[in-house]
C-alpha cells in the first residue's frame, strides 16, 4: 500500500534536513501509529506525503500502491485515494462546506473516470457521513470551517475522509485540541472505516488517541527516521517512560 | 511601571507654562536684511566659503523654485506666506567654526543646558549626562559644535555639519546631495536646496557599527528667521548607524518656517535609525505663533538587504507637513515608520510616510498612532504602492486614531497602490476614543482625569514608543503628559 | 504675476460642446438655465483628470480620447431579449431611449413610476432636488450629465408602500453606431415603505458608445430600501456614473455594484445620512480582465449621530485590467456613536493587473467606532493546497475561491432572482457553470 524508503526531505530554501532516511511500509489493511516528540520530524513527514510545494524531497521515493506518490500533484493524490487529515484544517470563507463536499467528491470521481453523482445520491451519502460523526445540517451550510470550534474542525475533517472513502488515511495529530467526548466521535469514525483493504497511518504525540484507535504497529520517531517499531504495547511503554530515552538512544548511535 | 510611574509624576508636575523649551536666548546675532534673493544665496554660499558648483546648485534651485506653487493638498490651513518677510540667515556672531567647546559662546552652552543637551564630552564620559550620545548643536542657522568627533573619527566616520563636509569631503557631498530628494522634488525642498544654511553629515564606512548614537539638535532663536537644514546620511555597505534628532524653539507670536532636508542613503546590507522627536513651539492655545514645520525626509535602501527605519515623535509645531518615506530600491530592502502624532490646541499635523517597493521581496512596515486633543486636527496620510518589478513586496499598515474631546479631528488618507500580483499589502485603521469604562476604572484607582488620560494614551502608543532609542523613551513618555495638558474638561 | 491660461479643449471635450449646441433645449423638460449652466462648468473644467484629487487613478481627460454622438432620433431600435429580467418589473432604454412596449411598469397603488419629463411637470420640487449636487457627487460628469439628460424614471413610493417585485431599469445599446447617452433617474421611497430597484447596463462588445446616469435617491424614515446597480456593458463602453442617495431616520439602504464590462467606468456615489439610527449597506464588487478600468469612489457623510455605513468592496483582476477603489467615510461633529467600518480587498490573478485603493476616514466626533481596512494580493496558497488534497484540481479549486471571494458580495442581494443574475454574471466571467 505505502513503502517510504530512506526518505530524506526539508524546507525549501533552507539547508536543514528534517527527514533523514526515513524508512516506513505500511501494508493493506493495517493501521500505523507514528508517535514522537515535538521535532522529531512528523509533520515534515504528513506534509511531504500531501504534497505541500514548501517542502522539497532531497533523496528517497514514496510508492504508493507501487507508483511513484511523489510525481503526483496533491488533487491527483486525492483522486488516487490518499486522504490527509490535517492537523490545523483552514477555514474557506464563503465556500459552504456542502459546496465543498460535492466538488470535491465530484471532482474525484471524473478523475477516476466515474460518473458525476445525481444530488440525491450526494446528498444521501453527505447524511449518511455526517451523522455517524456528528456534524450538523447548519454545520454543512456554514462556510468551510469558518467560525468551527477546534472539535467541529476535526470531526469535518473525518467526515469528508468518510465520505470520500480513500483508500489510505493519514492522520495528522487528529486528537490535537479535542476534548475526550470529541475524540470518542472521531475515533469511533476511524474505526468505522477500519478494515478491508484500507491503510490508515496515525501520526500522534500523544498515546491517549491509540487507546481508541488500536493500532497494528507503532513506530516510534526521532530525529527525521523511524528508531523503533513494534506492537501497539509500544504505546504504552512510551506513554510510561515518555519519548527522552529515544532521543539520547538517537544521540548515542 | 517605572516609566508610567514618571509619567504621572510629570502629569502632576506641570506649571502653567506648559512649553518649557519658550525662553530666548540672548546673544548678538548677524544676519542680512530680511528677503529671499539670488543676493542673499550668494550671501550664504560665501559666508559658508562653499566651493563654486555648490553656488550654482543652489541658484539653479531658486530659479526653479521661482516657477513653483505651493502644495496645497494638505489638510491645514494657514495664512500664506510671505517669502520676502523671513530672515533667510542667523547666525551667532563670531560662531563660525569654534575649534572645542572652551571657543564657544558661555550663553549658547548655557542655552544647550537648559535644554538638557549634552555638549560637554568629559561630562558624558563620566556620565553625568546620561547614555553616550555624540551631538551636532544647530543654532539658528549655523553648527556650533560637534562633540566626540575625534572619537568617531577613529573608526572612520564622519560626522560634522554639513557645511564642514562640503570643504572637507566635497567629493561624497557632491555624490550624493540631492540624490534621494531632488532639488525640484516639491516647493519647499526647493526652497531648503537654494537657501539651507546648516545641518549635519555622516558617514560611516563599510562594515562599520557606529559605536554610539549620534544626533543633532535643531535650536531657532532669532524672530522671523526662517531654519532651513539640510542633513545628510550615509551608511556605507554592512554598516550600521542610529542617529536622533531633536527639535525646540522659544515661544513667539508670530510664526516660523522651518523647511528642512533630511536624506538618508543605505547601500548594500546597512541600516539607519533615525528617530525623531519634534517639539518646536506650537503656538499659544489660540494659535497664535508658533513652528511652521514643512520637512522632506526620504531615506533611500539603495543597496539590496538594507534597512531604513524612522521613528518619529510629533507633539510641536503649529502645522507639520511631514512625510519621512523609504525608497525600498534594493532586493530584500526593508523600510519602517513609527509614529506617534499628538495635536492639542490648534495645532495641525498632516505627517505620514511613503513606502515605494521598487526591488525584488522588499517588505514594509507601518505603525502609526494620532492623538488629537482640543481644536487640532490631525491627519495620517501614506502611500504605500508597488511598483511592476517589485515581485513578492509586502506591507503592513496599521494606522490607529484617538481622539480627546469633540472639537478635534483625526483623520486617515491612505493610499494604496499595488502594480504587481504578487505584492501583498495589509492595512488597518481604527479611530476611537478613549473609553469610559478605561477612564472610569482609572479614575476608581485614584488618578485624576489628566493623569488617567496621559497613562491610557501612553499605553495606546506604546507599540511605537518601544522602537525609540532608550534616552527618547523617558523623553516622549514625559511629553505626552505635557502635550495633553489642558485637553480633558 | 497671475496670467490667466487657456486651457485646450480636448477632442472629447469640444464635440461634447458642439453637441451641446446643437441640441435643442428651449423647449426640453428641464429648465433650459440649469442645462446651459452645467455646461458652461463643464467647459471651464474640462474633463477631470489626474491632478485631481478625486480622479487620481482615473484620467478621464486621457481615456476618454473621443465622445460619441447623441444618438439618432430617427426609429426606435428594437431592445431584443430580455427573458432573463422577466422576474421583475422593467423600465427598458434602448439606447437612451425609454421602450415602453419592451417594458413593464408596475402600477399598484402607492407606486408612481413616470417619465422625468412627466415628473418634472408634476411635481415642482423635484427639479430643485435633482439639480444641485450633493456634497462629494460634484463633478463635470455630472455636469455632463445635467446639461444632456431629459430622459429617465422617476419612481416614488408613497409612505407604507411597498413595491412587490424589483424594478429592473435595463439600459441596452443596441446597434452598429456608437452614441452618447445621458440618463437622469429618481427614486424616492416614502417613510416605511420598502422597494428593491435595480440598474442594468448591457451592450454589444467592441463598440464604443458611452453611457452616463445619474441617480438620486431619496429613503424615507423607517423605509427599506435596495439599489443595486449591474454594469455589465460592451467591452469599449464608457461607462459613468453619479449616485446621490438621501437617508433618513430609521432607515436602511443596501447599495450594491457589481461591475463586470465596460473598457472604463466609474461610479461616484455619496451617501448622506440625515436621519439618527439608520443603516447603509454598501457592498461592491469589480470582475475585470483585459485592459479594463473600473472605478468606485464613495463618499458617506455621517451628518447625524447613532448611524451605522458598512461598505464592503470585493475587486478582482486578471491581465492588465485596473480596478480603484476609494472610499471615505466622515463623520460630522455632531454624529457622535456613529459606526463605521470600510473594507476594500483586491485579488491580482495576473503580474500586470493594478489595485489603487484609497480608505479614507475624516473625523470630527470623539464617541465613535471606526475603521477600514485593505488588502491586496494572490490567492491564498494555503487555501488552494487544502481544496487540491481533497481531489479538486487546481483550476477548479482556483475558480471556487475566487466565487467564494466574490461571493461575500453577491450574496449581500436579497431578492433572488437579481442575486442569480449577478452571480451568473460572476460565473460567466470564471468560465464554469453555476453550481444551483
Amino acid at each position: 500500500m505505502l513503502e517510504i524508503k530512506n526518505l530524506h526531505a526539508k524546507v525549501a530554501e533552507e539547508d536543514t534536513e528534517i527527514l533523514k532516511g526515513l524508512d516506513l511500509t505500511v501494508s493493506a489493511g493495517e493501521v500505523h501509529a507514528i508517535m514522537g516528540p515535538n521535532g522529531s520530524g512528523k509533520s515534515t513527514l504528513s506534509n511531504v506525503l500531501a504534497g505541500k510545494e514548501d517542502y522539497e524531497v532531497t533523496d528517497g521515493e514514496v510508492l504508493y500502491k507501487g507508483e511513484d506518490l511523489l510525481e503526483l500533484e496533491p488533487d491527483e493524490r486525492a483522486a488516487a485515494g490518499v486522504f490527509m487529515a490535517f492537523q490545523y484544517p483552514v477555514e474557506i470563507p464563503g465556500v459552504a462546506t456542502m459546496t465543498f463536499l460535492k466538488a470535491a467528491l465530484n471532482a474525484q470521481r471524473k478523475a477516476r473516470d466515474e460518473d458525476e453523482l445525481s444530488t440525491p445520491e450526494f446528498m444521501r451519502l453527505v447524511k449518511e457521513a455526517s451523522t455517524k460523526l456528528n456534524v450538523s445540517q447548519e454545520m454543512l451550510r456554514r462556510p468551510l470551517n469558518v467560525g468551527f470550534s477546534g472539535g467541529e474542525k476535526k470531526r469535518n475533517e473525518i467526515m469528508q475522509m468518510a465520505l470520500l472513502q480513500p483508500s489510505l488515511c493519514i492522520l495528522d495529530e487528529t486528537d490535537s485540541g479535542l476534548d475526550i467526548d470529541a475524540l470518542r466521535i472521531v475515533a469511533d469514525g476511524v474505526n468505522q472505516l477500519r478494515g478491508g483493504d484500507r491503510g490508515i497511518v496515525v501520526i500522534t504525540h500523544y498515546q491517549r488517541l491509540l487507546d481508541y484507535i488500536v493500532p497494528d504497529v507503532v513506530h516510534v520517531m526521532s530525529r527525521g527516521r523511524i528508531v523503533r517499531s513494534g506492537g501497539k504495547e509500544l504505546a504504552l511503554e512510551l506513554e510510561k517512560s515518555g519519548y527522552a530515552a529515544y532521543s539520547e538512544e538517537d544521540k548515542a548511535a | 511601571m517605572p516609566a508610567v510611574q514618571e509619567t504621572i509624576e510629570q502629569v502632576r508636575s506641570i506649571d502653567v507654562d506648559k512649553y518649557k523649551y519658550g525662553f530666548t536666548t540672548e546673544i548678538e546675532t548677524e544676519k542680512p536684511e530680511k528677503g529671499l534673493s539670488e543676493d542673499i544665496i550668494r550671501y550664504i554660499s560665501a559666508r559658508k566659503e562653499e566651493p563654486e558648483w555648490m553656488l550654482e546648485w543652489r541658484l539653479d534651485a531658486y530659479k526653479r523654485w521661482l516657477t513653483m506653487t505651493e502644495p496645497g493638498w494638505a489638510k491645514v490651513e494657514y495664512p500664506k506666506i510671505d517669502f520676502q518677510d523671513i530672515y533667510y540667515y542667523a547666525a551667532p556672531k563670531g560662531q563660525d567654526a569654534p575649534k572645542s567647546l572652551d571657543e564657544v559662546d558661555p550663553e549658547l552652552l548655557l542655552t544647550y543646558e537648559k535644554l538638557g543637551i549634552p555638549l560637554k564630552e568629559q561630562e558624558v564620559l563620566a556620565g553625568v549626562q546620561g547614555a553616550r550620545v555624540a551631538v551636532d548643536a544647530v543654532f539658528d542657522s549655523v553648527s556650533v559644535v560637534t562633540t566626540f568627533k575625534d572619537e568617531l573619527a577613529k573608526h572612520g566616520i564622519i560626522f560634522c555639519s554639513i557645511s564642514e563636509a562640503m570643504r572637507d569631503h566635497p567629493d561624497l557631498v557632491k555624490k550624493y546631495l540631492g540624490s534621494v530628494v531632488p532639488v525640484t522634488d516639491n516647493y519647499y525642498a526647493t526652497l531648503n536646496s537654494a537657501v539651507f544654511s546648516d545641518g549635519s553629515f555622516v558617514y560611516i564606512p563599510k562594515g562599520v557599527r557606529c559605536p554610539m548614537e549620534l544626533s543633532t539638535y535643531f535650536r531657532i532663536n532669532e524672530m522671523d528667521t526662517g531654519q532651513f537644514e539640510r542633513t545628510l546620511i550615509i551608511a556605507d555597505e554592512g554598516s550600521y548607524v542610529s542617529y536622533l534628532e531633536g527639535c525646540t524653539a522659544p515661544m513667539r507670536d508670530t510664526n516660523q518656517l522651518h523647511a528642512a532636508v533630511v536624506e538618508l542613503i543605505a547601500l548594500d546590507d546597512a541600516e539607519i535609525k533615525y528617530s525623531t522627536v519634534q517639539n518646536w513651539y506650537p503656538g499659544d492655545k489660540d494659535g497664535k505663533g508658533g513652528i511652521y514645520n514643512f520637512v522632506t525626509k526620504r531615506g533611500d535602501c539603495r543597496g539590496k538587504n538594507s534597512k531604513i527605519s524612522w521613528t518619529q515623535v510629533e507633539t510641536g509645531s503649529a502645522i507639520t507637513w511631514k512625510y519621512p518615506s523609504c525608497i525600498l530600491r534594493g532586493d530584500n530592502s526593508r523600510g519602517e515608520f513609527y509614529s506617534i502624532a499628538i495635536s492639542n490646541g490648534r495645532q495641525q499635523i498632516d505627517s505620514g510616510t511613503k513606502m515605494v517597493h521598487l526591488g525584488k521581496n522588499t517588505s514594509s512596515r507601518i505603525i502609526s498612532k494620532g492623538i488629537a486633543a482640543g481644536h487640532s486636527d490631525n491627519t495620517y496620510r501614506g502611500l504605500v504602492s508597488a511598483h511592476a518589478k517589485a515581485a513578492n513586496a509586502r506591507n503592513f499598515t496599521q494606522c490607529d486614531s484617538l481622539l480627546i474631546g469633540h472639537k478635534c479631528g483625526a483623520h486617515t488618507v491612505p493610499y494604496i497602490e499595488a502594480k504587481t500580483a504578487t505584492a501583498v499589502f495589509e492595512h488597518e485603521a481604527t479611530t476611537s476614543k478613549i473609553s469610559d469604562d478605561q477612564m472610569f476604572y482609572c479614575l476608581s484607582r485614584g488618578l485624576g482625569e489628566e493623569e488617567a488620560v496621559a497613562l491610557i494614551v501612553n499605553g495606546f502608543v506604546r507599540d511605537v514608543i518601544q522602537h525609540l532609542p532608550m534616552e527618547f523613551m523617558v523623553e516622549t513618555q514625559k511629553l505626552i503628559g505635557i502635550s495633553l495638558e489642558g485637553s480633558v474638561g | 504675476m497671475l496670467t490667466t491660461v487657456e486651457r485646450v479643449q480636448t477632442a472629447a471635450e469640444k464635440a461634447l460642446s458642439d453637441y451641446f449646441a446643437g441640441t435643442d433645449i428651449a423647449d426640453s423638460a428641464r429648465g433650459a438655465e440649469v442645462r446651459r449652466a452645467a455646461m458652461v462648468r463643464f467647459q471651464e473644467q474640462g474633463l477631470p483628470h489626474r491632478r485631481i484629487e478625486e480622479w487620481k487613478y482615473t484620467d478621464l481627460r486621457t481615456a476618454m480620447r473621443e465622445a460619441p454622438a447623441l444618438p439618432e432620433t430617427g426609429d426606435a431600435l428594437a431592445a431584443g431579449d430580455l427573458s432573463a429580467y422577466a422576474a421583475g418589473y422593467r423600465a427598458v432604454f434602448v439606447n437612451g431611449r425609454l421602450d415602453t412596449a419592451a417594458s413593464e411598469l408596475p402600477e399598484a397603488a402607492g407606486v408612481t413610476v413616470t417619465s422625468l419629463a412627466e415628473a418634472l411637470e408634476a411635481d415642482a420640487g423635484l427639479a430643485e432636488r435633482l439639480d444641485g449636487a450633493m456634497e462629494g457627487a460634484d463633478s463635470p460628469v455630472r455636469d455632463l450629465n445635467t446639461a444632456f439628460a431629459d430622459q429617465g424614471m422617476v419612481i416614488a413610493i408613497a409612505d407604507g408602500a411597498t413595491l412587490d417585485r424589483p424594478l429592473q431599469i435595463i439600459h441596452r445599446f443596441v446597434g452598429e453606431a456608437p452614441a452618447s447617452v445621458f440618463l437622469r433617474h429618481a427614486l424616492r421611497v416614502g417613510d416605511n415603505a420598502t422597494a428593491t430597484v435595480a440598474e442594468v447596463f448591457e451592450g454589444p462588445d467592441g463598440l464604443a458608445y458611452h453611457v452616463n446616469t445619474a441617480a438620486r435617491i431619496d429613503v424615507g424614515t423607517q423605509a427599506n430600501v435596495t439599489y443595486l446597480r449591474l454594469q455589465a456593458d460592451g467591452t469599449q463602453a464608457f461607462n459613468l456614473a453619479t449616485l446621490e442617495a438621501d437617508i433618513g431616520a430609521g432607515a436602511e439602504l443596501t447599495l450594491i455594484a457589481a461591475s463586470f464590462g465596460a473598457a472604463l467606468s466609474r461610479v461616484q456615489a455619496s451617501v448622506k445620512f440625515s436621519g439618527e439610527h439608520a443603516i447603509l449597506k454598501h457592498g461592491g464588487l469589480k470582475m475585470l480582465r483585459g485592459k479594463q478600468h473600473a472605478d468606485l469612489t464613495m463618499f458617506v457623510d455621517h451628518a447625524v449621530p447613532n448611524c451605522v455605513s458598512e461598505e464592503l468592496e470585493k475587486t478582482v483582476l486578471d491581465d492588465a485590467a485596473r480596478g480603484v477603489f476609494q472610499g471615505k467615510i466622515v463623520v460630522r461633529p455632531d454624529a457622535q456613536k456613529t459606526d463605521g467600518r470600510m473594507m476594500t480587498q483586491a485579488l491580482l490573478l495576473s503580474e500586470g493587473a493594478e489595485a489603487d485603493n484609497k480608505p479614507e476616514l475624516e473625523i470630527y466626533a470623539d464617541d465613535v467606532q471606526c475603521g477600514h481596512g485593505a488588502t491586496s494580493g494572490q490567492i491564498d496558497e494555503t487555501l488552494l493546497f487544502y481544496l487540491r488534497s481533497r481531489g479538486i484540481p487546481e483550476s477548479q479549486a482556483r475558480s471556487l475561491l475566487i466565487q467564494a471571494f466574490a461571493g461575500e458580495v453577491v450574496d449581500e442581494i436579497e431578492d433572488e432572482a437579481l442575486r442569480g443574475i449577478v452571480a451568473g454574471h460572476a460565473a460567466r466571467w470564471l468560465g464554469v457553470e453555476l453550481d444551483v
